[in-house]
């Protein structure tokens, strides 16, 4: 393009649209970044709290019956990786006070059985529903205690604060989009003696265009580059206080692809808008 | 180069400013266009450079109906057309320079021959100290001259111009008609909106008269 942008519009003229991106770009990373946060967060906190259940299983007619189900879940439930049963010794002395000494091996007294497994995998990948089920295949009466309840509660927060980044980021494109707009409109109206005089001397729309999205281009990526640096700090100094510098790299790519996001959205945005509003020029 | 055939004008369905307009602008045409004001001069120039398009009838350029020519088809046929505005209709924020070099930039002309051809019409029209001005410091007079500057650089096929001489002296005015037959000579279709009768009769070229939307030739 060998026409000069100042030809159309003064230079100076979308100078304060490149702060605006700059921080909306700055809110739409971080946001970003704070959605994979929290799910990460999320996944932490239910592996560090308690990655255990407790299973029971009831009490049956004969020993023999209650050692095969324990056998079959040590040899079947697939996922446990450590068990804890109740001392047999331990039991038996319970039950010898209340039968004058004598053991239950002598009177074959049903005994319930206590177990706590580690999973191997983490509850938030489904891996407690996997071995329940796997268990209870094996022993229909099994009785297990789980922590479902304030997993769920944990579940809800961290749904909803990530349905807040979430809109966040959506809403800081979607302003972007408006605002870019509607100075692009206002813009064209305000230099429509001039727009109008270069498509009479044989300017086609699309460079019109092309000379509208060249000159916000520049403070557009000036704003975003100022953004970028911004907010890899920001990054790296919540990421090392939160614990989660393991996602410093995905965040700064999530960074540097929100910046390629509203580059392009504004260029776009401004043909679009250019485009529409130059088209009953004939 | 031009044909209207029975072309008429209305604005936002109002009454018919232009009405059945049958004209030819051949190569190396000369004609003036006069008529009393609000007669439709400048709305008859505005479908000659496409700034308008017909209500009615037909408009051939070059060969080509206007309605079937895509925007960008429209776009080159205009960068071949030189226009004078009445008001002349500068780029108050571009000095002298950039306000002349702008349709040869439209033409993707090289810098080196834009310099070159600016500096040489500057020197023709007289104001070649003023390049790095902005039209805001010159008097109408001078402004007029850029105008005419920048619609002739190009050397267009055609020219149209819309009181080319209002604002100017005799001597200028006599100077700047004589730059129009020397380009009128080398083949270019020259139409001027005038009223300046002394210099019509000096510069004696057929009359188009324009009257209630009219064209009587």
């Amino acid at each position: 393009m060998s026409i000069p942008v100042a030809q159309v519009i003064p230079s100076s003229t979308f100078s304060h649209v490149g702060l605006m991106v700059s921080f909306m770009s700055l809110m739409a990373i971080l946001c970003a970044c704070s959605f994979i946060g929290v799910f990460d967060m999320t996944k932490q906190w239910m592996r560090d709290v308690d990655n255990t259940l407790t299973i029971e299983i009831p009490a049956y007619n004969t020993m023999e019956q209650s050692v095969l189900s324990q056998r079959a879940i040590k040899q079947n439930a697939i996922k446990i990786e450590n068990f804890l049963e109740y001392d047999p010794l331990v039991t038996d002395i319970q039950i010898k006070t209340f039968t004058d000494g004598e053991s239950d091996n002598d009177i074959s007294i049903p005994e319930p059985v206590f177990m706590t497994v580690t999973l191997i995998e983490d509850r938030a990948d489904q891996a407690e529903e996997r071995l329940i089920r796997n268990i209870t295949d094996l022993v229909p009466d099994v009785v297990t205690q789980t922590a479902k309840d304030w997993e769920r509660d944990i579940h809800n927060i961290a749904l909803s604060l990530q349905t807040l980044f979430g809109g966040l980021l959506l809403a800081s494109f979607l302003i972007t989009i408006f605002t870019i707009s509607t100075i692009i409109k206002i813009q064209v109206k305000a230099h429509a003696q001039n727009i109008e005089l270069i498509h009479l001397m044989g300017a086609p729309v699309g460079l019109i265009a092309a000379l509208f999205k060249k000159s916000i281009t520049i403070p557009v990526l000036v704003g975003c580059g100022i953004a970028l640096c911004l907010a890899c700090l920001s990054l790296y100094v919540l990421l090392a206080l939160t614990g989660l510098h393991q996602n410093l790299y995905l965040c700064f790519m999530i960074a540097i692809g929100i910046v390629v996001i509203f580059i392009t959205i504004t260029r776009l945005t401004t043909e679009w808008t250019v485009r529409k509003a130059l088209w009953n020029l004939p | 180069m031009i044909n209207l055939a029975h072309v008429g004008l209305r604005y936002d369905g109002g009454p018919e400013i232009l009405t059945d307009i049958n004209l030819t602008l051949d190569k190396g045409s000369f004609h003036y266009l006069t008529g009393p004001s609000g007669s439709g001069k400048t709305s008859l120039m505005k479908l000659l450079f496409m700034g308008l398009l017909p209500t009615r009838g037909d408009i051939d350029f070059f060969g080509e109906r206007v309605q079937n020519l895509s925007r960008r088809e429209r776009a080159k046929i205009r960068q071949q057309i030189g226009v004078i505005f009445q008001d002349f209709r500068l780029i108050p924020h571009l000095n002298l320079f950039d306000n002349m070099a702008l349709p040869l930039r439209l033409a993707h002309m090289s810098e080196h021959k834009i310099q070159t051809a600016v500096h040489d019409m500057a020197e023709w029209i007289g104001l070649r100290d003023y390049l790095k001005s902005k039209p805001a410091f010159l008097s109408g007079g001078q402004q007029q001259r850029v105008a005419i500057a920048r619609a002739v650089i190009t050397k267009p096929k055609i020219l149209l111009a819309d009181e080319p001489t209002g604002s100017l002296d005799d001597m200028m005015g006599q100077k700047i008609m004589g730059l129009f037959e020397e380009l009128n000579k080398s083949g270019t279709a020259v139409l001027i909106a005038s009223h300046n009768k002394i210099l019509m009769d000096k510069f004696a070229h057929p009359s188009l008269r324009l009257k209630a939307g009219h064209l009587i030739s």
